[in-house]
């Protein structure tokens, strides 16, 4: 972890993880409901699962989803994503192969994520 | 002490199911004299029962055996699953992955709490882990814990347990959770070491 993030940690963790002298944004609240955290690992599975999905398509395929008005990269579709589950799918992300990592999503798409996130 | 636990939860999940111990024992591939035995706590109750009883029984993970110290310093050392272990003890964030072969609670809680580089969505279900498997070894895990100087994460993997627990209007096991655990904070776990750590 960079002294950034580590400084980030320590302005915004909660009074708990003060009290306990632990770097986390984890909260209680974030973990109150079952069913949200089921969306939550959902939703990161479905931008996985896309990704994999796409990685059959053929390279004339392929340049039919590159970036156009409406549509956004994988860059995009990441920051609808909580820091934590971010980093997490990043790092997956590393380990695809370039043609998965060109993917992109369209609009709709990420506003059910965003819905998925802010209910 | 742990046999007459163990004898303990086989009792309570045979009853739960109804069943009579002839018909436990026929299911289990003892005899009946010898669940007794087990139930009473006179006899040991080999992890393979243990096992079996998970299956036919639906006795709780928190019944599977817990490691010695000298087994536990080889195995944490390993890279582990957690995601795969949490999913196999039922953790709903993890539901899609295969379930893999069970450990117990405590165990699966020591050792990630013991990784220095745990996955955000694995500590996510720690809190979970503690909620659900309230009758765990608490005894073990506070020893342990405090042994690798991970009380820390302990008591703050418990505190949101309690915060989940509050959130789901779930009294009963609110006030379960907070017996078991507030007899454990009264013998020191709130011992804090002195350097900031992650979780």
């Amino acid at each position: 972890m960079t002294q950034t993030e580590r400084a980030w940690l320590r302005e915004h963790r909660s009074p708990a993880a003060a009290h306990w002298n632990l770097l986390t944004d984890m909260k209680g609240k974030h973990l109150a409901s079952e069913g949200q955290s089921d969306a939550k690992t959902g939703t990161a599975n479905a931008i996985e699962m896309g990704i994999s999905l796409s990685g059959d398509l053929t390279e004339d395929q392929r340049l039919l989803l590159n970036p156009a008005p409406g549509h956004f990269g994988m860059t995009d579709a990441l920051t609808w994503l909580r820091s934590s589950d971010r980093k997490t799918l990043r790092r997956r992300v590393e380990a695809w192969p370039q043609i998965g990592r060109n993917t992109v999503f369209s609009a709709d798409y990420l506003q059910l994520l965003q819905d998925l996130y802010t209910n | 002490m742990r046999e007459r636990i163990i004898g303990n939860m086989l009792k309570e999940a045979r009853l739960e199911k109804n069943w009579s111990q002839v018909r436990a024992a026929l299911a289990l591939d003892v005899t009946q004299a010898y669940l007794s035995m087990l139930e009473k706590g006179h006899r040991p109750v080999s992890e393979r029962l243990v096992r079996k009883a998970l299956k036919v029984l639906s006795l709780p993970p928190t019944a599977l055996p817990l490691r010695s110290e000298e087994v536990e310093m080889r195995v944490s050392s390993q890279k582990r699953d957690f995601s795969a272990e949490l999913s196999a003890l039922g953790y709903p964030g993890f539901a899609y992955l295969r379930a893999r072969r069970r450990r117990n609670p405590a165990e699966v809680l020591l050792d990630a709490l013991n990784e220095p580089n745990l996955d955000a969505r694995v500590a996510e279900g720690l809190p979970w882990l503690a909620m659900t498997y309230v009758d765990m070894d608490w005894a073990w895990l506070v020893r342990n814990a405090k042994v690798r100087d991970r009380q820390n994460r302990l008591g703050f993997a418990v505190f949101l347990a309690s915060e989940v627990a509050e959130g789901k209007n779930d009294k009963e096991r609110r006030e379960s959770f907070d017996n078991t655990w507030n007899s454990w904070r009264v013998r020191g776990l709130r011992v804090k070491i002195r350097s900031a750590t992650t979780l």
